[in-house]
């Protein structure tokens, strides 16, 4: 055990713990917090900044809201729910089409608008808010997602995660939604995480669940050596994040539009520790790598540069 | 900095909760070894029995309040029956009646809590109550034997020795060394009648030796001998001496029943257990000046009801430690934060097992009930106070079930956290619909992990006794919660998510 531990402490893995203490505690102040933990606020900021973000369809605040729902979604043949305050991917549905019998949530899954009624409701009583306050649900258009990743996915939209720290871009993950994890993107929930490198924006391996992989497990397709695209406008993306949020340890979900390029789908203030696993990277290594290079008042040009200069 | 500033704000106190702990231990004497003083005990008679149809009694023969132990309180279990107690020379006997009885297993419990004696003893109240006739009982041969064998035992000890060694030799093991050549005696008559031949008030008493947590015990038979005015109270069955204040004199005879009509295969059994009290205030040095606030601040000053209180709310904290210590340090988990510490002290009140029972029983109860009430569509509110009614129904309806069993245990669940156990069961249906089965097993595993060590915390009695005895303690427990916050090393758990680092190297 000691050897294990001495072993992740020489190569700079970060623990929930230290991730608390240390980066969130001190790096976060917390009345930023409600930029990262309201999609509504990320949302508004980053228009303002002129980051791309997934268009609104509309948002319901209150139970008597819910009649609207019907008259909001009557244009758009598909869409997403979301909790305005959610965390971890948890309360989203992605509704692909609508059929005369009900909503189709892809993979033969179809409810009825009062099951999507019901969700509205949990999702404003809190169910799926950070601490179980009530809630805005957050209606989204849905995303047509760039044929580049349509062989490694299965069932919903890979995005990237990019870990910000004091504005700099230090590791990134795309993350595969796999059968296991129902569409969603969300490690813990069964994706695969796929290692980027930073210099390049091309995957090494991946991790699922726990075990590391090549290829995904329901296509069968290679994911190593893929090319994500415009990765030096990824970057800048997620760099200008920190601009807007102040926060200085911040996790950046990115998805790539097949329209639109890539585009801001949230920004987390309490990033997870996966996207080590899927590098085979210490994050503490990393931010002691980057730390002596980090200067005040540096340019987002520069900060992308030193980014990519840390493979 | 700040880490500095939080490892000196966390030892501070924790060094001042040991300081008064120590000048506590040191000048106003409280010990840091649990020691029951001021010996208090519950004794309970269980008398079990199958009852006829038709009438059915009962007579309990009770003990009187006599030294060396007086009855506080005594009180009756016997669901059914009528009481009268019927008082007949000097003996009190308590008739349990019932007219229509069924066909059915009858337990009657006769619960006493009975104290030392404190008032001087009265002198010379020990009389020949069988005079024997010696020459009658014995055969000369014993006599002369007996008188020998005293002689040169007297000779060489003296008292008190000198009577244990003789109690010791006369009621010795047929295969036990026979150190003074006492003659071979044959049964207790012959035994008591030795004594006397010896000049010694004896008689025969049935009691029970009352020990911490005993279950199961009988009436046994003590000779009572007198000396000095003090009684010496010495177990046949134990061949030693047991010390009067260890002794509780049930009556003259060997069964605690006195009649009984209409009952079938009665079975008896006594349970004695310590009223603990640690605190003797005769025995207190006196405080003054800085002392004296100490010595004011101590749980012993309060009533003994509400001491019991606030043991169970001084659990809580160290409680909440432990619940910390699954999360930071093992890296569990749970459902609900600080679940897993109300469910521990919910689990010290029921028992391990039982409650933990109970718990799967109501949890497995409810989830089943919350799949069917989500197929109702309920706005979440309604839906977890329907949840929190089913709950306490469900309990309601274990308990009765579990009575028209005669399975007392179910009795606890009254002290069941309904609302955790409610949100337990929504957060983990939710948890089965979103992540699916084995996650939310792995979370309730971590759960059940956590809730035990928060049990085994709360259930050590060492602790329990410190936090009553040194309220001071809970400075420590703070100190500890405060250093465990500035933990930043890794959660036991994160080495295994992890694994792939180091399993590499």
């Amino acid at each position: 055990m000691f050897r294990a531990i001495r072993t992740l402490k020489k190569k700079g893995v970060l623990g929930m713990n230290c991730r608390n203490l240390r980066y969130i505690q001190r790096l976060n102040d917390r009345k930023f917090y409600p930029r990262a933990d309201s999609k509504l606020l990320t949302k508004k900021l980053a228009k303002e900044v002129g980051i791309a973000v997934p268009d609104l369809i509309g948002t319901m605040e209150f139970t008597g809201d819910i009649k609207r729902f019907e008259k909001l979604i009557e244009p758009h043949p598909d869409f997403v729910i979301k909790p305005c305050r959610g965390s971890g991917g948890e309360g989203i549905v992605v509704i692909q089409e609508k059929g005369s019998d009900g909503f189709h949530r892809g993979r033969g899954d179809i409810v009825g608008l009062s099951d999507l009624r019901l969700h509205c409701a949990n999702i404003l009583h809190g169910l799926y808010s950070l601490g179980g306050r009530p809630d805005i649900v957050v209606l989204e258009e849905r995303l047509q997602f760039s044929a580049l990743f349509e062989n490694v996915t299965v069932g919903g939209i890979p995005d990237v995660r990019v870990i910000v720290y004091k504005g700099v871009p230090i590791l990134a993950m795309l993350r595969l939604p796999t059968q296991a994890s129902r569409g969603r993107a969300n490690l813990h929930q069964g994706a695969i995480g796929v290692g980027v490198k930073m210099s390049t924006g091309t995957t090494t391996s991946g991790v699922m669940g726990s075990s590391i992989v090549t290829t995904h497990p329901d296509t069968k397709q290679k994911i190593e050596g893929l090319q994500l695209p415009e990765w030096r406008t990824l970057l800048a993306t997620a760099s200008r994040c920190y601009d807007f949020s102040q926060l200085g340890y911040l996790g950046v979900d990115l998805v790539y539009d097949k329209i639109k390029g890539p585009l801001l789908l949230e920004i987390n203030a309490r990033p997870g520790l996966s996207v080590q696993l899927a590098n085979g990277i210490g994050l503490i290594a990393r931010i002691n790598q980057v730390e002596p290079q980090i200067r005040p008042g540096m340019t987002l040009e520069e900060r992308v540069e030193l980014s990519q200069s840390l493979d | 900095m700040k880490s500095l500033a939080s490892l000196i704000v966390g030892l501070i106190p924790i060094i001042l909760g040991i300081s008064i702990a120590v000048v506590r231990n040191t000048q106003l004497n409280v010990s840091f070894e649990p020691t029951i003083y001021a010996d208090e005990w519950n004794v309970e008679l269980e008398v079990s029995a199958h009852g006829m149809r038709g009438r059915n009694e009962l007579g309990i023969q009770l003990p009187t309040s006599q030294p060396p132990q007086t009855i506080v309180e005594q009180g009756f279990d016997a669901p059914g029956f009528s009481l009268a107690t019927i008082r007949s020379d000097g003996d009190t006997v308590a008739l349990l009646t019932r007219r229509t009885g069924k066909e059915a297993r009858q337990t009657f419990r006769y619960r006493l809590r009975v104290q030392p004696e404190k008032n001087e003893p009265k002198k010379n109240k020990l009389r020949h109550y069988e005079t024997l006739s010696i020459e009658e009982t014995l055969t000369p041969k014993q006599i002369t034997g007996l008188q020998k064998s005293w002689s040169v035992l007297k000779k060489l000890h003296p008292e008190p020795e000198r009577l244990k060694l003789l109690l010791k030799n006369l009621f010795r093991t047929s295969s036990a060394k026979n150190e003074f050549d006492f003659p071979e005696l044959d049964g207790f008559h012959q035994k008591l009648a030795a004594l006397q031949l010896l000049n010694f008030s004896a008689r025969y008493r049935f009691g029970v030796t009352l020990l911490e947590g005993q279950k199961a015990a009988a009436l046994r038979r003590f000779v009572e001998v007198l000396l000095q005015d003090d009684s010496i109270f010495f177990s046949t069955s134990q061949r030693k001496i047991i010390p009067a204040e260890r002794v509780f004199i049930w009556g003259n005879s060997k069964e605690p029943i006195a009649s009984s009509e209409g009952l079938e295969d009665i079975t008896i059994q006594l349970v004695t257990s310590a009223v603990r009290t640690h605190y003797r205030p005769e025995q207190h040095a006196e405080a003054s000046g800085w002392l004296e606030i100490i010595d004011r601040f101590s749980l012993y000053r309060i009533p003994v009801r509400q001491q019991y209180l606030f043991t169970v709310l001084l659990l809580i904290p160290i409680a909440a430690l432990a619940v910390a210590f699954t999360r930071n340090v093992l890296g569990l988990r749970t459902f609900g934060t600080f679940m897993p510490a109300l469910i521990g002290l919910a689990l010290q009140q029921t028992g391990l097992w039982v409650g933990a029972s109970l718990l799967g029983i109501i949890i497995t109860l409810g989830l089943t009930v919350r799949f069917f009430l989500s197929g109702l569509q309920l706005l979440l509110v309604p839906r977890l106070a329907a949840t929190l009614t089913l709950v306490v129904m469900g309990l309601l309806g274990i308990c009765l079930v579990g009575t028209s069993y005669e399975i007392t245990e179910v009795n606890a669940v009254g002290v069941l956290p309904v609302v955790i156990i409610t949100m337990v069961i929504e957060r983990l249906s939710v948890s089965i619909e979103e992540s699916g089965l084995m996650k939310s097993f792995w979370l309730l595993f971590n759960s059940v992990v956590a809730s035990f060590v928060a049990f085994s915390v709360v259930t050590n009695d060492y602790l329990k006794y410190l936090l009553l005895s040194f309220p001071e303690t809970n400075f420590v427990v703070l100190g500890l919660t405060i250093l465990l916050g500035r933990y930043s090393g890794y959660r036991l758990t994160e080495l295994f998510r992890f694994r792939s680092f180091w399993r590499k190297a």
